[in-house]
């Protein structure tokens, strides 16, 4: 059974910096020696899935479409301490062919998939991200699929043929899923975010 | 921020961080990442706190952000086992880690929501706050991860659904 006094004594006990750890945190954050992993690369994505959004928002539901862009031009809340946010944010994937080898790139980390492809005719890989597994699949004509889950029990799909991105659920819907959607506003390429409208 | 106060809160609160933050983003590495990025939003706030519950406040709200940051920034295809990056051995012995096993099982969303609820003893009210949700959203965050772990660890009976408010 789950025993709260013993989960609180485990990550009392467990859940620890070292000393050392803290230590060194502190007087790299003193000297403003900021050793993080920023990836100039994520503005560009969060940009490509507003539009890659907005494209098919309008085949899908045109009403959700125009409260999507109306939160792009309109609502723009610039992300901030105060700002909680909530985004879904796409990778960039790309299937190559290189000599004898089969690439695949996803937001530039590449792995050399030949010998699943040969073996199983296809290569399924999961991804972790921040709600639930994601699995894109390449076929052995090099085009791909990914599915990535959402807020609620909505997934997105989209495929290497670049323009589909289908939901689980009508987009309507998903976006009464999400509490928040942050994307990146294209003029100034800042984070922003799309509050829902209050119930 | 004077070094000597924020030597003191990061002395303080660097476990707290720590914790929430591995709850966040599952695994140590990534952790320490979330703590730094935190630390140095203290150190160059400007503005002071009202009172010890505002720091501790903006400090897991800032946690749970920047986790979240994080965790939607890396497209992550290394999953890391709980044992690698957990402080070994874990003190409240193998019923204890199984616990927290269960708990980092869940999804990320979950695990947070049971941290603050369960450990840091905030309401869901301000859990929900802390984590840019709706009360409503959090308390079924609460009791699908009650029913998670009352599977996982083969509770025959849960002991009570009472979710405070």
């Amino acid at each position: 059974m789950f025993d709260p006094d013993l989960y609180r004594k485990t990550c009392s006990e467990g859940l620890r910096l070292s000393e050392e750890t803290l230590e060194e945190m502190i007087f790299m954050t003193e000297n403003k020696k900021r050793g993080l992993r920023r990836p100039v690369q994520i503005a560009l994505t969060a940009a490509t899935l507003a539009v890659v959004m907005c494209v098919t928002a309008a085949a899908a539901n045109p009403e959700a479409v125009e409260k999507l862009w109306k939160s792009f031009t309109v609502t723009v809340i610039y992300q901030d301490e105060d700002t909680m946010v909530m985004q879904t944010e796409l990778p960039q994937i790309n299937v190559t062919q290189e000599g004898e080898r089969v690439i695949l790139d996803v937001d530039g980390t590449r792995t050399d998939i030949t010998e699943a492809l040969e073996r199983d005719g296809v290569c399924v890989q999961s991804f972790e991200t921040e709600h639930g597994t994601a699995e894109l699949t390449v076929q052995k004509d090099l085009t791909w699929g990914l599915t990535v889950p959402l807020e609620g029990d909505v997934t997105c799909s989209y495929n290497s043929s670049g323009m589909d991105v289908e939901y689980s659920a009508d987009l309507g819907d998903a976006l009464e899923n999400f509490d928040t959607f942050t994307f990146t506003d294209d003029e100034t390429m800042k984070d922003a975010v799309y509050l829902a409208p209050e119930e | 921020m004077d070094n000597d106060t924020f030597e003191r809160i990061a002395g303080a609160c660097g476990d707290t961080l720590y914790r929430v933050a591995f709850h966040a983003v599952g695994n140590r590495p990534d952790a320490e990442d979330v703590v730094q990025t935190v630390l140095l939003r203290l150190y160059e706030r400007k503005e002071g706190f009202e009172s010890e519950e505002h720091l501790k406040h903006w400090l897991l709200r800032v946690a749970v952000n920047e986790s979240r940051k994080l965790l939607r920034a890396f497209w992550r295809r290394r999953v890391v086992a709980l044992d690698e990056e957990w402080d070994a051995p874990a003190p409240s012995g193998e019923e204890g880690r199984e616990l927290l096993s269960a708990v980092m099982a869940l999804e990320p969303r979950y695990r947070v929501a049971v941290y603050l609820y369960y450990y840091e003893g905030c309401s869901v009210k301000e859990a929900a706050a802390l984590m840019g949700a709706k009360e409503s959203t959090v308390q079924t965050w609460l009791q699908r991860a009650r029913e998670k772990l009352r599977a996982a660890l083969g509770e025959e009976k849960e002991g009570s659904g009472y979710v405070r408010s």
